[in-house]
């Protein structure tokens, strides 16, 4: 019972650091709080590293392929440059600080 | 079926502890898919996050983040009322395994209700995604953008929300019919799993959908 109260008592705590990184401004340390109360439900109430091997196996070819999920999903955005073209499209992709008409090139 | 039917019955396993683990490691094998299935929500949240981050954020902003606080706190002590339950479940108490399972329910509908309420500010304030969409100006599109993630990814955790509930309530059933012993409490333990990964899921979603962003 302590741990499942000393987990809690962790949980509420980075649940209000991530309300004031939040106010703050600090996008980062709330993704940090956020992964770190993962950690805590994962470790503390779901106990994965008391389960049997083929649950650990389990558990982290899940996060294997998540990874490969996002990390193959997201790069060709991450990775493209802007490139600004006279006379484009009005109704070209809106990308961040730059306006309508802007296009993307590879 | 008795108390002694389920521990005697392991076939087609060698032993009921083969059995007993092989259930554990079906729920984490059911989670790793699960995870997929909201990964992809996270993907589209990052992807647009950066591409469109003003009117991301502009969506963000408009989110209720006091509800959104009070719920996550509601499911962070559902989820440690239940593993109360698990622990009293591998002591074969099954009075606590009711009584814990109960209040991780009643608080599980608490979140339900919060986001009902919640739910019902935005769809009277037209922040659903239509023709009638609320916020306007250059970051509208995305904004609204970032409300059909939202009223998706909270449609989607509520409903796995509702499954848990009930199957809490099932194991109540069971705990109130004495069903689980210190030699038995696999199910107690299966549904603790899934209970918590509907909280991790809510722990990943909650500063996406009213963090990132807001200052």
């Amino acid at each position: 019972m302590a741990r499942i109260g000393i987990c809690w008592g962790m949980l509420v705590l980075l649940l209000a650091a991530e309300l004031a990184a939040a106010r703050a401004g600090f996008g980062a340390a709330v993704c940090v709080a956020a992964i770190l109360m993962v950690l805590v439900i994962v470790l503390g109430f779901m106990r994965i590293l008391r389960g049997p091997p083929l649950a650990i196996i389990f558990a982290l070819g899940g996060l294997f392929w998540l990874t490969i999920l996002l990390a193959l999903g997201s790069l060709d955005s991450f990775t493209r440059t802007v490139v600004p073209v006279a006379g484009a499209a009005a109704y070209g992709p809106v990308v961040r600080g730059g306006a309508a008409g802007q296009t993307k090139g590879g | 079926m008795s108390d002694g039917a389920v521990l005697d019955r392991h076939a087609p396993y060698e032993t009921t502890l083969h059995r007993d683990e092989t259930a554990i490691a079906g729920m984490w094998l059911f989670l790793a898919s699960e995870t997929l299935l909201f990964g992809g929500l996270f993907l589209v949240c990052l992807v647009y996050s950066q591409t469109r981050a003003d009117g991301w954020a502009e969506g963000v902003r408009h989110t209720n983040l006091a509800i959104g606080a009070v719920n996550t706190l509601v499911l962070i002590t559902s989820s440690a009322i239940y593993t109360m339950a698990v622990e009293a479940g591998r002591r074969g108490d099954n009075r606590r395994v009711m009584r814990f399972g109960l209040g991780a329910a009643v608080l599980g509908l608490a979140f339900l209700v919060l986001k009902g309420v919640e739910w019902g500010q935005e769809f009277s304030e037209n922040l659903f995604p239509g023709p009638h969409f609320a916020l306007h100006g250059p970051n509208a599109r995305a904004a609204e953008l970032f409300y059909s993630f939202y009223f998706l990814a909270t449609f989607l955790h509520g409903m796995h929300m509702v499954v848990g509930i009930g199957l809490i309530l099932w194991i109540g059933r069971k705990a109130h019919q004495g069903a689980f012993s210190a030699a038995w409490s696999t199910p107690v333990d299966v549904v603790g799993l899934y209970w918590s990964f509907v909280d991790l899921v809510w722990m990943l979603l909650f500063p996406l959908l009213y963090l990132i962003g807001r200052a």
